[in-house]
């Protein structure tokens, strides 16, 4: 049925006029908000740049719908659809279809003012990042590039940028993802994404540095094999110190970090450090995860602490 | 407005509270009376009080009371102005005054509750600042506790309250009186409770209570963004992390200072919260109901300025908090992450002299740890960040040479030393810059170059400590060189130098005398180094060098014909020295035989190859127990002691020398010749299945091996067959690489190229220093080839010329690595492998050859034909017996020719081609000839000789 042709706006605006409804306690509907600071609760068919279709409350099924310039139109209040709300309260715990649906269905909205089309996209992203398929990761940037292209929100095309990295992060392809954290961090202070980017990196290195070494397994003899197993090795806890050195209060990210430096320390075959640098987040860090799961592994006894540790503390 | 005040006094009305604010609600000021009059004074006072011009107010105030105050018409009005007058007093500090004032206040029965209440706080203000302070601390006490007092007012009353245990020195009851408030106000007064976070840390650090400071400073750190004076929090976070870094506590040093803002943060956080704070000011200044809030506000934003006076005054703050963070992980001997901290202080910081001392400590952190690429790269980037300025670079210098040293970059080492002796030639450093560049120069063999240096440290740095170690090495530089008589004299010199000081021995007192002994015995002074090493070697007994000793000695004492003598010296060798102590078992068994004590000599060599079956030098023994067996004539009783010996040790995988003495058995075969062989082989089978039955697997596959060995001499097909059968009993983790690799290659023969592969990466794996690596890497190479893979093939090529340049079948290698680089479209790979083929003199004739010819086509693929003319030239002028090789550089360089237009030239090397019998056989032949017909018309014609007149003839 073809929808009603677009009746001039001062007409249109009368129309709505009448059929704008009371702000009420609950809403089920796509509602319309005017220029004028009128709102019509409705529901939308379809909208474009210059158009927006839509049928209102009680009209007949056969009546064809209505439609009104989008230059009247201030925003559009999309209801949300089946499910998104308790996705929404909950990402985290969010099946994956369910995220997959809602982004299918909400993805035509991508870029509309007010529309969370993009905060959902970004949030499937992610879940497809907490799977183990690289052809999930490939889908994730894909769904990043659209969001961070068309959506209206600067916060979410953040979101966006962010969680493509860590898409190519897990992709490993850390030559992209060290340009873009790098304009990323141009902007913003936070240095989450180049902590993020930085443990991925360590984490190859200490994957290449247990291949060589199973590879090589006397590799000390080895004159041309040590200085690049040596350079693995000190690469990935450098990198793993980081954290803990230049970013020492956030906290499970420095506790992590020592924790992964103490396994490559362990796959080096270096005792010594390895009980250092768990002596040193058992200490500092006590009430993080990673400490948990450091515990037992250490004879702190045994590790250069404070000296003074046994002495009276004040 | 109009003041209400005034109205009163002239209408005689009672005041009347107005929205709250008390004494300080606003009235219009009205036109200025007289002032002399009653009505006069309080009307200015009035005006001046409500215009916030209080020392006005005051004087008139105080006027009024003076003059009127008395007089039972003013009763009414100066009750309602006495308070007004306690404020005035109060604002222009007179304190005293005030309280005299707020007191008559009180007296008021019907004093405004809302008055009351700001006189109550005000009361304990003027108390305190009269120092006062238990009845200033009661006085708010009492105000903080009445909860119907002004809300903002009790919190402020609490942290003075609190203020005023530190001022009566009490700071742990202060401490434990805000640990309990401070979190209960939190959530109701946010920034009073920061205010009071920061009392508490002092407070809690004044106490000594350092576990609960740094508690609090962790539970606060979140926070931070909120506080009205981080600068105060920080600094004095900062100060708790040097007093842990003065404890050793540095765990706790770490915690604090991780809390702490770079400066630029800090500062403009607190300018941001002083600009706040000056807003709220101007905003309530000009309403003198506000006014209790204003001189608050007013009070902090003095203590605020003061805070942020001070701290900009701090220098090099941040580089600082670094160096101090650096500091608690250097007590914690975790150097990398004090390296790492300092380092980024170089990269990130501006030069200072704080971070000029941590980029020195940087680099030590690093060679701490053995880390030399990150020393040098700490110390080139010192040198970039102070050029000349830095006040650390002579030692940065020196550091970045030892760190070069250690690396084993020797050469740039010398070069860093000699560069701090250039700018830096009067710094104490400079004499061991100088030292160190001589035993570079002996490290490399350069002798004269170390003498020179050495001269150099005693000529210039007398007074660096380094003379005498100069002295010493300048001796055995001359030893190393030959010099035996200089450097005799010059340990003599040494020796006597630095004994006649009296001081303590001479440091090189041992290795001096010794040397003495060994030029002596070097120039042939047999006599004198038999009476030197004996001198020694009982002033030295056990220690290493007498060892040594004892070896010349014996080699002495032989060379003067007392054999029994040097014997006994050979034999006074302790087997820890092991390489002394087998030459000297060796050189007794060749002292034996000269002597023809051969029963001696076999017993001798019967007991170290029973001792000693790990030496390298077993199947030598093996061959004098032999050699003695058949000069008498005992030739089966030679055989048995090979036999015996691998019966005994060949089951040990780790036995290398094993192998070798099946490889010398042949030789105790050979008198018996084809016969001898079948024998041999014989029984190698016989031990291998023995071995077999015995469960002795490793004993089993080395007879097969031999055996296999042995056939692939007589015929080569049968040898691999039997080597091809060696594999499922192979280790190539435990079993000596020869074994494996031999199997590996017999493997490639016969095509299976996955077994051969995997033979060959497992000795890699478990053998990287195998002597056999060459072999290994160039089957590697050859198999990554038959896969394919040219990339994996170039990188085996490359580890090849690399690890093993020493190698036989390095020419062949580079042969194969250039063809595939040229495939592969690297021609200037190629060249450069061919070149460096040609330029090695290990390299064949035929190698050298085919790369000149694979030069010639190279250049000729790219068209640049006249470049490739000489390398097709020089295969058959120099190397004219490799037929082929040499029939395709003819072709290559007629092509050329003809490619240049010289065809002439081309006809003639075809036709050279052509005339040579011993490549008829090659088609390149044939396409000569084709060349010759195609370029007969450029032939050459001989020169016609010059025509010559005709001559007339006589007539006859």
């Amino acid at each position: 049925m073809k929808p009603h042709p677009a009746i001039p706006i001062a007409g249109f605006l009368a129309v709505l006029a009448w059929l704008a409804a009371p702000a009420t306690g609950l809403r089920a509907q796509d509602v319309l908000h005017l220029k004028t600071g009128q709102t019509v609760p409705c529901a939308i068919e379809a909208v474009t740049d210059n158009i927006v279709t839509f049928r209102l409350p009680g009209m007949a099924k056969n009546a064809p719908p209505r439609s009104a310039k989008m230059e009247a139109v201030e925003f559009i209040e999309f209801a949300p659809l089946p499910g998104e709300a308790k996705v929404l309260a909950d990402p985290a715990k969010a099946p994956p279809e369910t995220l997959e649906k809602l982004w299918t269905d909400k993805s035509r909205l991508l870029g509309r003012p007010r529309s969370n089309a993009g905060a959902l996209g970004v949030l499937h992203a992610r879940a497809l990042l907490r799977g183990d398929d690289p052809l999930f990761w490939q889908r994730a940037i894909v769904i990043c590039d659209r969001v961070r292209e068309r959506d209206w929100d600067e916060k979410v095309r953040h979101d966006a940028r962010e969680t493509r990295v860590q898409a190519l992060i897990r992709l490993e392809r850390f030559d992209e993802a060290r340009k873009e954290v790098a304009a990323l961090i141009a902007e913003t202070d936070d240095p989450g994404l180049t902590i993020s980017l930085d443990h991925a990196l360590a984490r190859a290195d200490l994957r290449k540095l247990i291949a060589l070494q199973a590879e090589n397994p006397r590799w000390e003899e080895d004159d041309f094999v040590r200085p690049e197993r040596n350079r693995l090795y000190h690469e990935a806890v450098d990198r793993f110190l980081r954290p803990f050195l230049f970013h020492g209060t956030r906290e499970t990210e420095a506790a992590r970090g020592l924790l992964d430096a103490a396994e490559a320390h362990a796959v080096a075959g270096n005792e010594a450090e390895r009980r250092a640098v768990l002596a040193d987040l058992l200490a500092i860090y006590p009430n993080t995860e990673a400490a948990a799961a450091a515990r037992g592994q250490t004879d702190p006894s045994q590790t250069k602490t404070n000296p003074t540790d046994e002495a009276p503390k004040n | 407005m109009k003041s209400r005040l005034a109205a009163i006094v002239f209408c005689g009305t009672p005041i009347v509270s107005g929205s709250g604010h008390g004494l300080f609600a606003q009235a219009p000021a009205p036109d200025a009376p007289p002032v002399q009059t009653p009505a006069g004074l309080l009307e200015s006072a009035r005006a001046a009080f409500d215009a916030a011009d209080f020392a006005t107010a005051e004087s008139n105030f105080q006027r009024f009371m003076d003059d009127y105050g008395q007089a039972e018409e003013t009763r009414e009005a100066v009750r309602i102005h006495t308070p007004l007058l306690a404020v005035c007093k109060i604002r222009t500090e007179k304190f005293g005054e005030a309280l005299e004032w707020i007191a008559r206040s009180f007296e008021d029965p019907k004093l405004d509750p809302a008055i009351a209440d700001e006189l109550s706080f005000f009361r304990g203000h003027c108390l305190m600042l009269q120092r006062d302070l238990p009845g200033a601390q009661t006085a708010f006490g009492e105000y903080w506790a009445d909860t119907a007092h002004h809300a903002a007012r009790r919190y402020e009353a609490l942290l003075l309250f609190a203020h005023l245990y530190l001022s009566q020195d009490l700071p742990e009851t202060a401490a434990e009186m805000l640990a309990d408030q401070v979190p209960k106000i939190r959530a109701a007064q946010p920034e009073a409770a920061s205010r009071g976070a920061v009392l508490q840390l002092h407070a809690l650090m004044a106490s000594g209570q350092l576990d609960a400071a740094l508690a609090l400073v962790r539970d606060q750190y979140p926070r931070l963004e909120e506080m009205t004076q981080p600068v105060a929090f920080q600094t004095m976070t900062l100060s708790l992390g040097s007093r842990f870094l003065e404890r050793q506590r540095w765990h706790d040093a770490i915690v604090c200072l991780q809390r702490i803002w770079p400066r630029e943060k800090l500062l403009s956080h607190q300018l941001g919260k002083k600009a706040e704070i000056e807003k709220l000011i101007s905003d309530r200044g000009a309403n003198p109901a506000a006014q209790s809030q204003v001189m608050q506000l007013e009070g902090i934003l003095k203590r605020v300025e003061r805070e942020i006076a001070n701290f900009e005054k701090v220098e090099n703050y941040d580089s600082a908090l670094r160096f101090r963070l650096a500091t608690a992980f250097q007590g914690l001997e975790r150097w990398r992450e004090a390296a790492l901290v300092l380092e980024d202080m170089l990269v990130t910081l501006p030069p200072d002299p704080v971070v000029d001392s941590a980029s020195l400590a940087t680099i030590q952190c690093w060679i701490q740890i053995g880390r030399w690429p990150r020393a040098v790269a700490a110390a080139d980037r010192y040198l970039e960040k102070f050029a000349d300025t830095g006040k650390n670079l002579p030692m940065v210098l020196y550091l970045r040479a030892e760190a070069l040293r250690e690396d084993l970059q020797i050469a740039e080492a010398q070069l860093a030393y000699g560069d701090l002796l250039e700018r830096y030639p009067d710094d104490p450093l400079a004499g061991k810059a100088a030292f160190m560049q001589g035993f570079l120069y002996l490290q490399q063999d350069d002798n004269e170059g170390a003498l020179f240096e050495f001269d150099r440290v005693r000529k210039n740095y007398a007074d660096s400590g380094l003379v005498e170690d100069a002295d010493y090495w300048s001796g055995m530089a001359l030893a190393f060189s030959k010099q035996y008589e200089a450097a005799r004299e010059a340990m003599r010199s040494y020796l006597e130098k630095y004994e006649s000081t009296g001081a303590a021995a001479p440091k090189y007192r041992k290795e001096a005398v010794f040397r003495v002994a060994v030029c002596a015995f070097s120039l042939g002074e047999y006599e004198e180094s038999i009476d030197l090493f004996d001198q020694f070697v009982a002033a030295h007994e056990g220690d290493p060098l007498a060892d040594e000793a004892n070896l010349l000695l014996g080699d002495a004492l032989c060379a003067l014909g007392e054999i029994d003598r040097g014997i006994a010296a050979y034999g006074a060798i302790r087997p820890d020295s092991i390489r002394f102590f087998e030459d000297g078992w060796f050189k007794t068994g060749k002292a034996l035989k000269l002597t023809e004590r051969f029963d001696e000599m076999r017993t001798h060599f019967e007991r170290f190859a029973s001792l000693y079956p790990e030496s390298n030098r077993l199947p030598e023994a093996i061959y004098w127990i032999g050699w003695n067996d058949l000069q008498a004539g005992k030739p089966h009783k030679a055989r048995e002691i090979y036999w015996e010996t691998l019966e005994l040790h060949g089951e040990r995988p780790d036995l290398h020398s094993m192998e070798d003495l099946i490889l010398a058995l042949p030789m105790a075969y050979e008198s018996d010749g084809k016969a001898g062989r079948g024998e041999l082989l014989r029984r190698l089978e016989q031990m291998r299945f023995q071995a077999d039955n015995a469960d002795r697997p490793t004993l089993a596959l080395r007879c097969a091996w031999g055996r296999a060995r042995l056939l692939s001499l007589e015929d080569p097909a049968r040898g691999r067959a039997a080597l091809l059968a060696l594999q499922p009993e192979i280790d190539p983790k435990r079993h000596n690489p020869m074994i494996a690799v031999d199997c590996a290659e017999a493997l490639m023969d016969a095509e299976n190229f996955n077994l051969a592969r995997a033979l060959l990466t497992e000795v890699r794996k478990w053998h990287p220093r195998a002597i056999q690596k060459d072999r290994v890497f160039a089957g590697l190479g050859r198999l990554a080839e038959e896969d394919g893979d040219t990339e994996k093939a170039l990188e085996y090529y490359t580890r090849f010329e690399r690890e093993t340049a020493g190698s036989t079948r390095l020419g062949t290698v580079r042969l194969a690595k250039a063809r595939l680089q040229s495939e592969s479209g690297d021609t200037p790979g190629a060249r450069a492998t061919l070149e460096a083929l040609l330029e090695d003199s290990a390299a064949t004739a035929p190698q050298k050859a085919e790369a000149l010819l694979a030069l010639g086509e190279t250049y000729a693929a790219s068209r640049e034909w006249k470049t490739s003319l000489p390398y097709f030239e020089r295969v058959y002028v120099a190397y004219g017996k490799f037929g082929e090789l040499n029939a395709r550089a003819y072709q290559g360089r007629a092509q050329a020719l003809e490619r240049l237009g010289l065809n002439a030239e081309a006809l003639e090397v075809y036709e050279e081609l052509a005339a040579r019998p011993d490549l008829r056989s090659f088609p390149q032949t044939g396409e000569a000839r084709a060349g010759i017909a195609r370029l007969e018309s450029f032939r050459r014609k001989p020169a016609a000789p010059a025509e010559v007149a005709p001559q007339p003839t006589e007539a006859r």
